[in-house]
């Protein structure tokens, strides 16, 4: 909260290193590109989810009883179900498919909405500061010290897990991050010359806020987000497990590890795969999370 | 400095006083105990006499008003799910069981972070940056409570070396603070390895170097001593993380503290619980931020003059 | 000044805080204090918790599996054919001739748990007003209440109601509805008293409760002369399904009330199961929402299922035989033709079992016939069914038997949605009266006629069970007020017809209590499935050697 955000610290500082060795070179090759995460994305999240319609070879929520608990072919099984079956008969990778894009929408639209208010917040209290600042940043500390998995848990038994209150979850543990993150930039950033140009030349508030501040935090702002696709898909997952997931039988990667945990000996593949779907996707995530913030914005420090 | 220290305790107080609004309405909001609490064929005459017995059958502000009243005397009211305890009895039962997971998933984390994170800075760039790397993500990429199952399966069934579940000695904690520390390890050891680089690049490391102190004493003593403190400063964070953890740990580990409490209490409306479970975590994670907020502005005296100054550099 | 400037100044206070953080943890670790219990005297049974950890009994539902081991209610079931017996509490017991004074008689030299004296009828009056007081929750509480009881003399207690009291002797067996407290301890100690350590009269006497887990100990001299195989008896709640099987295969559990579709795994591992003898949940799936007598303004006529047709076509459509395969594969489910219809109750009819398969049983082909009949969807505002999910104690195959019958109606051409709510979600929507979906619900352990009709088929009932009409109503308004048993008999039974040939609900199962025990501790456990947990007679566990 009053944590005073990081100063600008030169990049250079982060050290130089020695003549590069082949497998290094190769290595920082590999670095300085993450085409592996960039391939596991595509191939796992975005292609699914944009093609599972065309691609799935089998209903997601339509299974046939007596194919249930089918293993993965080379585990016993057949090519007409690669990844096997789960429960009630339904193909797996066709789930997974589909689950692609409840996950991939989950994440977009928590972020948006959490991102947005916490944008505007921040910004607005960076800029403002004064009583402006103090509300914002009482409601950041209020925001903190309420367990979004308990707010979750209220807004699941009040009305029922739906796709809306994961998006309220999801958007109330970000908001705050966003803000505290832009607010600290924002501080610094209006003490700039051409900020106080921009004033000296008359222009409004908000045409400085829109036009010559946000410009420079949005390099925070989508290192942030990338970071953040991989903790929500993670929080879905949980949110599932305590019963607080996407409804069935909509297929969602998290509420699939949850349904087929108790199976994980006899029936492996039930849980398994979506859970390596997820391992994969927030692992590639985070990498390039990682990259992006080499690259974008390395004073950044997100825990 | 004093001023700055009641300003800070009377800002923590009104966020207090705002999160019981909040709890207190979002808690009603949720449901009424009489649902969950009685049995399933109650009759809507046997529901009202258990509302009337447990006072919810006042006006909304009454209540309200009541619970402020008798908070301030330290009573947050009586369980309605678990006759004859008051809530805020249930908590400080479980409360020492869900502190004790707690840290010890961060000492686990911690120890399997720093050393990552200093080894990773100062081989950085090569192979075991990205190995350690490697490490930390992976506690971040798979849903702590798959892989809480997956532990209990190979450790306590396959293997037989650490009971399944349930609060006991020092061997019952070691699988569920792994489910919930390894999550935090790829958090500290950033934070670890990008001060440990700056730390490094230090006058009087390069000091500490001309004078010939041993490589592995530079680093392991002069650099790591300044970068350990890097979880410190995020204590608060990681608190908030614990608490939401172990929620979901505590529910697989069958672990008797206030994750699983807080699951309980909102299943079953039990509204002093669940409220004095989010005031106490409230309360923990206030002071725990305070006492941060207090350290910085005993190293740093432009904090203590003007709170809004205190980040422009 | 930078951050990391900062922090390295911080380290001289922080490290302070540091160490004192770490040695706090460290400190607060009861080292050594698990001797972990491998002895032969202890058996150890992980359950789904109960309705709340507690020691009283009346101030929360489902308790049996954590008081039952040491409370007893006034009756004793025969642990093979569930049949009162004098073995409990009461020897024998009379009522008049319209059933509103029941006297019971009382063993002589009971003995309550530590030292607090011998069991009379002050102790029964006692625990009565425990049990109907402001604060009790207990099932049945409304038909106990409105008695007034008085001690005849130490051994003979007399109930005297306004009202019949025809199935009086289920508020006092197995049910738990009213278990015996001593008044002594209560004079003495108060409520605190028993917080700590109740006294009970049990087989096994409490010895602590700690959070998640309560210990017993065997009581060695108990009246009936019965001493239990196991010295102590530990029972622990775990709500995880996979970490109850866990516990059972790393030998940390002896017994575990595993959800059916894990049992498998559990007999493949070496465990053994054991069943009760007679069933001990009813489950069926509700057409919620029905609320028609004809004064009733909740009725929604546009409802699809309002339509009888309808009702039938939803009931063939679904295939009960996969649905017990694939939701119980370790057996002891079968079919029934009506909910609340039981062997051996009032109101029996063995004809509706015989007319099952043809007027209920699966037929897609009937199906059809029945939704161009009805003019489903076009006829319909919302032709969508949905169907709930909701968490329910003792069935813990609910989503997936929901997510079963959603296909099963996909495919025989209906329109229809799954409903996740919370379980008190949907008592509260029962309750306001506007529940119009398909609910999943459970008699259990299967209640008498009149008292199951009494919940499920009138208003105000419980909320769970929405199909109310005049006829039914009237007809169950005279069951109530009719004692005797020939035209009781009589009326229960053309209720059950009615109901039957409404297609009032979906009737599925009879479920019978499964537990997985470890043949090399456990032997074996009779219990005949009366009880709210489905187990009960904890001294009847056979220890294997």
């Amino acid at each position: 909260m009053n944590n005073p955000p990081p100063e600008d610290t030169p990049a250079e500082s982060l050290g130089v290193p020695a003549p590069p060795h082949l497998l290094r070179r190769i290595w920082l090759n590999l670095r300085s590109y993450p085409l592996l995460s960039v391939f596991v994305l595509l191939v796992l999240l975005v292609i699914p989810a944009l093609t599972a319609d065309w691609l799935a070879p089998h209903d997601p929520t339509q299974g046939v009883i007596m194919d249930r608990r089918l293993p993965p072919v080379f585990f016993g099984g057949t090519w007409e179900y690669p990844l096997g079956t789960d429960r009630l008969g339904r193909d797996i990778l066709s789930r997974i498919m589909y689950g692609a894009r409840v996950s991939l929408s989950i994440s977009l639209v928590g972020i948006f909405v959490g991102g947005l208010l916490g944008v505007t917040l921040g910004l607005l209290a960076g800029y403002f500061r004064g009583w402006i600042d103090t509300i914002i940043m009482r409601l950041v500390e209020i925001s903190l010290a309420l367990p979004a998995i308990l707010l979750a848990l209220v807004l699941a038994a009040a009305s029922g897990p739906s796709f809306q209150t994961i998006i309220i979850v999801v958007a109330f543990v970000l908001w705050a991050l966003y803000a505290r993150q832009v607010r600290g930039e924002v501080l610094s950033i209006r003490e700039r010359d051409y900020v106080a140009r921009a004033r000296v030349a008359g222009a409004s508030h908000f045409r400085i806020m829109v036009r010559h501040i946000l410009p420079n935090v949005a390099n925070t702002i989508i290192v942030l987000a990338t970071l953040q696709v991989g903790s929500v898909i993670i929080l879905e997952a949980a949110l599932s497990f305590l019963g607080l997931g996407i409804p069935r039988p909509t297929p969602a990667w998290g509420m699939m590890v949850a349904d087929g945990r108790q199976l994980i000996v006899s029936a492996w593949w039930i849980s398994f795969f979506p859970g390596l779907a997820i391992t994969l996707t927030v692992f590639s995530l985070n990498l390039l999370g990682d990259w992006l913030r080499d690259r974008l914005d390395p004073k950044l420090e997100i825990v | 400095m004093q001023r700055y220290l009641v300003y800070r305790v009377v800002q923590s107080l009104v966020t207090l006083l705002a999160i019981s609004v909040i709890i207190f309405g979002l808690s009603r909001l949720s449901g009424n105990p009489v649902d969950a609490l009685l049995p399933d064929n109650a009759t809507p005459q046997e529901a009202a006499v258990v509302m009337h017995e447990w006072g919810l059958d006042r006006p909304l502000h009454v209540q309200y008003l009541a619970f402020i009243r008798n908070a301030l005397r330290g009573n947050l009211g009586d369980s309605l799910k678990w006759p004859g305890e008051t809530a805020l009895g249930m908590v400080w039962q479980r409360l020492p069981a869900t502190l004790q997971l707690g840290g010890f998933a961060i000492i686990i984390s911690t120890l399997i972070a720093i050393p990552i994170g200093v080894l990773a800075a100062v081989n950085k760039g090569r192979l075991f940056d990205s190995f350690g790397k490697m490490v930390a993500l992976l506690g971040q990429a798979v849903p702590p409570f798959w892989l809480g199952i997956v532990l209990i399966w190979t450790f306590s069934v396959h293997w037989n070396v650490f009971p399944t579940s349930g609060r006991g000695g020092f061997e019952h904690m070691v699988l569920p603070a792994i489910a919930m520390g390894w999550y935090q390890v790829a958090a500290l050891m950033r934070l670890t390895r990008s001060s440990t680089l700056e730390v490094l690049d230090n006058e009087y490391i390069k000091l500490a170097r001309l004078k010939g102190v041993p490589e592995w004493r530079v680093i392991w003593v002069h650099a790591l001593r300044n970068a350990a403190i890097a979880p410190l400063t995020y204590f608060g964070v990681i608190i908030g993380y614990i608490f939401t953890g172990s929620v979901v740990i505590e529910t697989v580990f069958a672990w008797p503290g206030t994750g699983l409490l807080a699951i309980e209490a909102i299943r079953a409306r039990d509204y002093p619980v669940v409220q004095a479970v989010v005031l106490t975590f409230a309360v923990v994670f206030i002071i725990a931020n305070l006492i941060v907020d207090i350290l910085y502005a005993f190293v740093d005296p432009r904090i203590r003059y003007n709170d809004n100054e205190q980040s422009t550099p | 000044m930078t951050m990391k400037n900062i922090s390295s100044r911080l380290w001289r206070p922080c490290r302070y805080v540091a160490f004192a953080a770490i040695a706090l943890t460290l400190a607060i670790i009861p080292w050594g204090a698990t001797a972990l219990a491998q002895n032969n005297d202890r058996v150890v049974a992980v359950v789904t918790p109960p309705g709340a950890e507690t020691n009283r009994s009346w101030a929360a539902t489902s308790l049996w599996q954590s008081l039952g081991q040491s409370l007893e209610g006034l009756l004793e079931h025969d642990p093979i054919t569930g049949e009162y017996n004098g073995d409990g509490l009461a020897t024998s017991w009379e009522h008049n001739d319209d059933f509103t004074v029941w006297t019971f008689h009382l063993r002589k030299g009971v003995q309550f748990h530590f030292g607090y004296g011998e069991f009379t009828a002050d102790d029964v009056v006692h625990s009565y007003n425990l049990s109907v007081s402001d604060a009790s929750v207990i099932p049945g509480v409304d038909q106990l209440r409105g008695a007034e009881v008085e001690a005849l003399d130490t051994y003979t207690v007399r109930f005297s109601y306004a009202k019949p009291r025809t199935n009086l002797l289920y508020l006092h067996g197995g049910h738990s509805i009213m278990l015996i407290y001593s008044k002594k301890q209560f004079d003495e100690e108060g409520l605190e008293g028993y917080d700590r350590r109740f006294a009970g009269t049990g087989h096994y006497q409490f010895v602590s409760r700690e959070p998640g887990r309560v210990l017993y100990e065997r009581v060695d001299d108990h009246y009936s002369g019965m001493v239990p195989d196991f010295k102590e008896l530990e029972v622990r709640f775990v709500t995880e399904p996979a970490t109850k099987l866990a516990m059972l295969l790393a030998g940390e559990a002896h017994i575990a009330d595993l959800s059916r579709e894990l049992m498998p795994d559990a007999l493949s591992a070496g465990m053994k199961t054991v069943q009760s003898t007679l069933p001990s949940i009813q489950t069926d799936l509700v057409f919620n929402g029905l609320y028609c007598e004809s004064h009733d303004d909740r009725c929604r006529k546009d409802l699809p299922w309002y339509d009888v047709r309808i009702r039938e076509a939803i009931n063939r459509a679904i295939n009960r035989e996969e649905m017990l395969t694939v939701l119980f594969p370790s057996g002891g489910y079968d079919l029934h033709a009506r909910y609340t219809m039981v062997k051996g109750n009032e109101g029996y009819d063995p004809t509706l079992e015989a007319r099952f398969p043809a007027e209920y049983g699966y037929d897609l082909e009937k199906v059809k016939q029945l939704l161009q009949d009805a003019n489903y969807p076009d006829g319909f505002k919302d032709p969508t069914i949905p169907i709930i999910i909701t968490p329910m104690s003792a069935m813990p195959e609910v989503p997936l038997q929901q997510e079963m019958v959603y296909q099963y109606l996909i495919q025989a051409g209906f329109k229809a949605k799954i409903v996740e709510l919370d379980y008190a979600r949907v008592r509260a929507m029962g309750r306001e009266r506007e529940l119009y979906m398909i609910n999943p619900g459970r008699n259990s352990p299967p209640r008498p006629t009149e008292v199951a009709f009494r919940a499920f088929y009138t208003n105000p009932g419980g909320g769970l069970q929405g199909w109310e009409d005049d006829w039914t109503a009237s007809h169950i308004e005279t069951l109530i007020s009719t004692v005797d048993p020939v035209l009781r008999d009589q009326q229960a039974r053309e209720l059950q017809n009615y109901l039957f040939e409404q297609y009032v609900d979906i009737p599925l199962f009879d479920g019978y209590t499964q537990v997985a025990i470890n043949p090399k501790v456990v032997s074996g456990w009779a219990f005949p499935g009366v009880t709210s947990a489905g187990y009960g007679h904890w001294h009847l566990i056979q220890a294997a050697n």
